[in-house]
């Protein structure tokens, strides 16, 4: 039984496997790679997943949600239709269509997978992930950093040669910096550091607000589909702009003129100069950490979908004096990463000897007394950050009282002096017999696993007593965790074969939300004409029907996209063909 | 001790690259995900190869120990290599932290130097001069040189320019919108002390106007004007700019009033032109109208009897001519008459309304002013004896609380109970009004009768009297003539100059006498003397610092003397805890501090062995023990 390796991005997802002694791609239900890590609950209660749901972002953003990986780990709620979804259920959702596919691509059932994070993900974010995977009937033991993922997928593709690479991962949703050295068969991770609200969505809403600023138009005042559209709007010339020099920006906000400004990427840097600052404290910090200089990297990697923006690789490349290397594959390279190392923990063949070594991205320490505030505890490190894993670090204390006889014990993620500061992940109490202050000492061990579990253990003096605790990804009990599967598999996911003809309506319904006049009543007219199509039942005539239709929507959003509204004309002769 | 080595499977001190691949070879038997335990120790070993390598390579710091053969070879044959250490680099550049370097901060200027790095890529040896014979290959080496760094493809944006001309539009957009915010603020501003000043400017115009023409009232009448004259006044523009201004109505109300032989024509014009013979007006001219109406309502009669007496006056001309003058002297008697009577109508409607109201009889006894309506009345029977003012106001309109007049007879009921009850208990002093001794003798009856009544009360015992009071408001209020019109008063209970209840007509019904009754039993007694014991200074005798904390009080006695015993805790001048209990009784205004060996001892009034401490209202004796 395979295990498979699953990039659930914030943007898209992607699922890979290792086959035959290499990495491959799975292909979704409409047979790309890429499916969108969006979610949409359409009128009759079926639940959507992919391109379909991203596109019905705009036409019923209210029965919709995307960018739900950065919620991760936090309670926040999301809307759809009147159900109410946690990001962990979203992301099931994501995870059991991924499965689905990969099932139907493989011709065998899928029971486990390895499942990326950002680096920097923090321990609530992890364990979400993870419940995640239980609930779309996925087994996932193993969580993989992104950056490693992808210098994994690098060294399987370019072979054993030595070299200390920067891995700078640019997604969706977040930042992370990895400083990874290669040699033989050892991938080892040396230093990370990231941030989590850094992302290629950000980069839209820097363009969309700055269009409606030097439009004159109030961003504050929009109302929602029409903030989904702009954004929508910003990231296509945003990927336009990766090729062109300028692209014009076109909105319609109902009547009167439709507001336009043709975008360069000076501009985009002008806009987005705050975000552009932000790249680079984290490569800092990861040389730092690492104690490197930057002329002694060998190579920079870039991944990640928004590491493909020009601006964004420029600016990374003089800050570090040097290009990407070439031949990485920004959207791909994580998914073969992690397929591969599904591979690994498979024992595959031809993977054996390869070994990844990661690092602990954060500091895990417990609280010591503070004598210039005993209100608040300082923290007392036991794994320090960077700390290669599997890790096992002991820390001795003591009473800090006379006659004290009962020590409480935090368990604390974080960086910053005091542990208010940072974030609680559980607690310990173990009792000790009086005694001046001082005197009665406890030992408190951390390991943390390859898997990612945190497990606390803390021995008094004379080993008698006691107190352990094990941080895996619990928080839900088997109850609660079977009863949320079972409400979650009753929500009927869309069949296969017809992902491909709600994607095509879900377009054609945001397209016609995004054009005015002549151009719209085109695409009335062939959403029209393809769902009648659609009621013939016939497979053969349908493709046809979907093959057309995709081709024709292209088209409208290359004429939208180049000269605005102009072009109307050039869909007569469409009409003409049939 | 050849660890680290010997963990990684070497013998000794090896460089980093041997290191590597023997920790990449050891990694094949020691997988971190078989055996945990054993790649932490060989990741531990490796960790700490790579930082003695290190070291070694940068020539400074201890290296490791090693043969005397190696180390001969190392040092007489080892090239001379520069350290790549360049100072004005390192002086500039900020050192890796040490330790946990701060969480991500946004706004770091970034140093380029550091990262970037000023210094020239590693090249395979330094530059030496040519001179030196060390056989150096030059072209070997320039021809391995590493290439040079290739510039960045593609465009190459001005990113500094570029972030400074974002910033710099963003501050642009923020000082508009201030300034957008400002500018309509400042305009709000405007139009509001515009508003403002018109408003007043309105004001003012109609003050102006009601003036002039209140002004021109009063020209004419001392002019003795012609009823034309008059009449013209009430057409022209003076006189119709003012003429519902309030100021004005009020101000005519006082004229009228002022001069009550004003010729009826004149009031009747008035009354035509404020239109009051259509309909009855509103509220704020029926002062006016009331003032008004006789005129009208004679001058009405006059003309219909004119009218009359014209049509009349056809038939019968020349032979009822004497007639008509005895008819229009009757008419004219009956005019003087009806008036004269209804000049006596305020008395006469306020007597009926005061025996509707009160339901006994009331009789005049003198007119106290005759223009305001105010007359001295009393029983039309000889029963309470009371004498009272009342005075006619107008309209009565029951229903909404207006009786028509206002008078302080009920006042008089109040105060009178009120004296009952004083006489009742003569200890507890009552006064009344603000001067306190004011007090009137039983059987004369006041003018104005006193509102204020002031009872004082001593430190215990009062509870009955409170009872009393309670007890005899509960009764006035049910009596018929407090709930027709409930008097005005206000009621104090009063100890050492310490108000301990308060009311008045309108919140006495909701004062919570049993919890005034507790209080003054069971606590007040102590609260003041704690207060006294304190502000008197007595502790202060006794303990050093200012805190002193009361930790107990009780009372005790026996018949008619009452003992309080308040214990205090403080910090003596040693510094020590101490514990001081003072007896006090009180008699009258006086409060003797008996010393605090026991109680039942005999109060010593000697004063001259006391000492004395003040307090407000209270002298304060403590007797000095011998």
């Amino acid at each position: 039984m395979a295990i498979i390796g699953i990039d659930l991005g914030t943007t898209n997802s992607l699922a890979a496997v290792w086959r035959d002694g290499r990495a491959e791609l799975i292909p979704n239900g409409a047979g790309e790679y890429l499916t969108p890590s969006a979610v949409s609950i359409d009128e009759d209660g079926t639940v959507l997943v992919g391109q379909a749901a991203r596109d019905r972002l705009i036409t019923h953003p209210e029965r919709s949600a995307a960018v739900f990986k950065r919620d991760m780990g936090t309670e926040k709620q999301f809307d759809l239709g009147g159900r109410k979804f946690t990001p962990e259920e979203l992301s099931a959702l994501v995870l059991r269509k991924l499965k689905e596919d990969a099932e139907a691509y493989l011709g065998e059932p899928v029971a486990e997978a390895v499942v990326s994070v950002p680096a920097y993900f923090a321990e609530a974010a992890r364990t979400a992930t993870k419940r995640a995977g239980a609930l779309a009937g996925l087994t996932v033991e193993r969580l993989v950093n992104e950056p490693s993922a992808a210098a994994v997928a690098g060294r399987i593709g370019e072979g054993d040669e030595e070299k200390t690479c920067l891995v700078f991962d640019f997604g969706g949703g977040t930042l992370d910096v990895s400083l990874v050295e290669r040699f033989d068969n050892v991938v080892s991770v040396t230093a990370v550091s990231g941030d989590n609200r850094l992302g290629g969505r950000d980069f839209d809403k820097a363009i969309a607000q700055g269009f409606c600023e030097d439009c004159g138009i109030d961003w504050d005042s929009l109302e929602r589909p029409r903030r989904e559209l702009l954004l929508r709007q910003a990231e296509q010339c945003k990927i336009a702009l990766t090729n062109q020099k300028n692209v014009l920006m076109v909105c319609a906000l109902g009547e009167g003129e439709p507001a336009s400004l043709t975008l360069t990427n000076e501009w985009l840097i002008r806009k987005g100069a705050p975000l552009f600052k932000r790249l680079t404290a984290p490569i800092r910090r990861v040389l730092a950490d690492s104690g490197l200089r930057a002329e002694s990297l060998d190579e920079l990697v870039m991944v990640g979908g928004s590491s493909r923006m020009p601006s964004v690789r420029g600016y990374i490349a003089k800050t570090l004096g040097r290009e990407p290397a070439a031949g990485a594959r920004p959207d791909t390279a994580i998914a073969l990463g992690a397929g591969i190392c599904g591979g690994m923990k498979a024992r595959a063949e031809g993977l054996r000897e390869l070994v990844l070594t990661d690092v602990c991205p954060f500091t895990l320490g417990t609280n010591v007394a503070n004598p210039a505030d005993p209100a608040r505890p300082i923290l007392s490190p036991i794994i320090e950050r960077n700390s290669v894993l599997p890790s096992s670090k002991m820390g001795l204390y003591c009473t800090s009282y006379d006659n004290q006889t009962n020590i409480d014990v935090g368990i604390y993620q974080g960086e910053n002096l005091h542990c208010d500061e940072n974030t609680q992940l559980g607690m310990l109490h173990i009792s000790v017999p009086p005694a001046p202050r001082g005197r009665q000492v406890i030992r408190v061990r951390f390991t943390y696993d390859i898997n990612g579990i945190l497990e606390v253990e803390v021995l008094s003096q004379e080993d008698q007593r006691t107190d352990k605790l094990l941080l895996r990804g619990g928080g839900v009990s088997e109850e609660e965790a079977r009863k949320r599967m079972e409400e979650l598999s009753r929500l009927k996911i869309a069949p296969r074969d017809q992902e491909e003809a709600k994607a095509i309506l879900a377009r054609g319904g945001r397209l016609y939300a995004s054009c005015v006049g002549e151009l719209r009543g085109q695409v009335l007219l062939m959403l029209g004409w393809f769902q009648e199509q659609l009621q013939s039942q016939e497979p053969l005539r349908i493709a046809k029907a979907a093959r057309r239709a995709s081709d024709f929507f292209s088209q409208v959003e290359r004429c939208m996209g180049e000269t605005g509204l102009e072009g109307p004309e050039d869909m007569e002769s469409w009409w003409e063909e049939e | 001790m050849n660890w680290p080595w010997s963990e990684l499977g070497l013998e000794g001190p090896a460089d980093l690259e041997t290191i590597k691949h023997a920790y990449a070879e050891r990694l094949k038997t020691t997988h971190p995900e078989e055996d945990p335990e054993g790649f932490q120790r060989l990741h531990t070993a490796y960790q700490q190869a790579r930082k003695l390598a290190k070291a070694r390579e940068q020539g400074g710091g201890w290296t490791p120990p090693e043969s005397r053969n190696e180390a001969y070879e190392r040092l007489f044959n080892r090239e001379e290599r520069k350290p790549e250490i360049d100072f004005d680099e390192l002086l500039n550049e900020e050192p890796p932290p040490q330790g946990k370097p701060e969480p991500e901060e946004e706004e770091e200027d970034f140093d380029y130097d550091a990262l970037i790095g000023d210094t020239p890529p590693r090249r395979p040896g330094p530059e030496k001069p040519e001179e030196e014979e060390d056989g150096w290959d030059y072209d070997a080496l320039l021809g391995d040189a590493p290439p040079r760094r290739p510039e960045p493809e593609g465009e190459e944006f001005d990113f500094e320019r570029l972030f400074a001309e974002g910033d710099e539009e963003r501050k642009q957009a923020q000082r508009r919108q201030a300034e957008e915010r400002l500018r309509a603020a400042r305009e709000r501003r405007k139009a509001q002390e515009k508003a403002q000043r018109d408003r007043a400017l309105e004001t003012e115009e109609a003050w102006q106007a009601a003036f002039a023409a209140l002004h021109a009232l009063e020209v004419l009448y001392n002019a003795g004007a012609s009823v034309q004259d008059w009449v013209q006044f009430l057409h022209s523009d003076v006189f119709r700019n003012a003429q519902h201004n309030l100021d004005f109505i009020f101000g005519l109300e006082d004229f009228l009033n002022e001069h009550l032989w004003l010729p009826d024509e004149i009031k009747r014009s008035m009354f035509l032109v404020y239109g009051f013979y259509r309909e009855r007006p509103r509220t704020e001219y029926m002062g006016l109208y009331n003032l008004l109406l006789p005129a009208y309502s004679a001058a009405q009669r006059t003309e219909i009897r004119q009218q009359q007496n014209t049509r009349r006056r056809g038939a019968r001309r020349r032979k009822a001519w004497p007639i008509l003058m005895a008819l229009i002297a009757g008419i004219l008697t009956i005019a003087i008459v009806f008036s004269g009577e209804r000049r006596e109508k305020p008395l006469d409607l306020l007597l009926k309304y005061m025996e509707e109201d009160f339901g006994k009889d009331f009789k005049l006894y003198s007119t106290l002013d005759k223009e305001k309506n105010r007359f001295r009345l009393g029983p039309a029977v000889d029963g309470d004896g009371y004498r009272f003012v009342a005075a006619y106001t107008g309209e009565r309109d029951v229903e909404n609380g207006k009786l028509g007049y206002t008078t302080n007879y009920t006042d008089i009921h109040f105060f009178t109970a009120m004296r009952e009850l004083g006489r009742r208990w003569p200890d507890f002093k009552l006064q009344y009004n603000e001067e306190r001794n004011l007090v009137v003798p039983y059987g004369e009856m006041p003018l104005e009768p006193p509102t204020f009544f002031l009872f004082e009360i001593p430190l215990v015992g009062a509870e009955e009297f409170i009872q009393d009071v309670q007890d005899t408001l509960e009764a006035l209020a049910e009596e018929d003539w407090y709930q027709t019109l409930p008097p005005q008063f206000i009621l104090i209970l009063d100890h050492g100059g310490m108000v301990l209840a308060s009311m008045d007509q309108s919140n006495w019904t909701t004062m919570d006498w049993d919890g005034l009754r507790e209080y003054y039993g069971d606590k007040y007694p102590f609260e003041f003397l704690q207060n006294v014991v304190i502000s008197g200074g007595l502790a202060k005798e006794d303990f050093a610092g200012e805190t002193v904390d009361l930790t107990g009080a009780f009372a005790t006695g026996g018949e008619g003397e009452t003992y309080f015993s308040i214990t205090c805790v403080g910090i003596d001048e040693a510094g020590e805890r101490k514990e001081v209990s003072y007896y006090l009784t009180l008699e009258g205004d006086v409060l003797y501090c008996l010393p605090d060996s026991g109680m039942g001892r005999v109060i010593n009034t000697d004063y001259d062995k006391t000492l004395r401490f003040e307090n407000e209202n209270i002298a304060v004796f403590r007797a000095i023990e011998d």
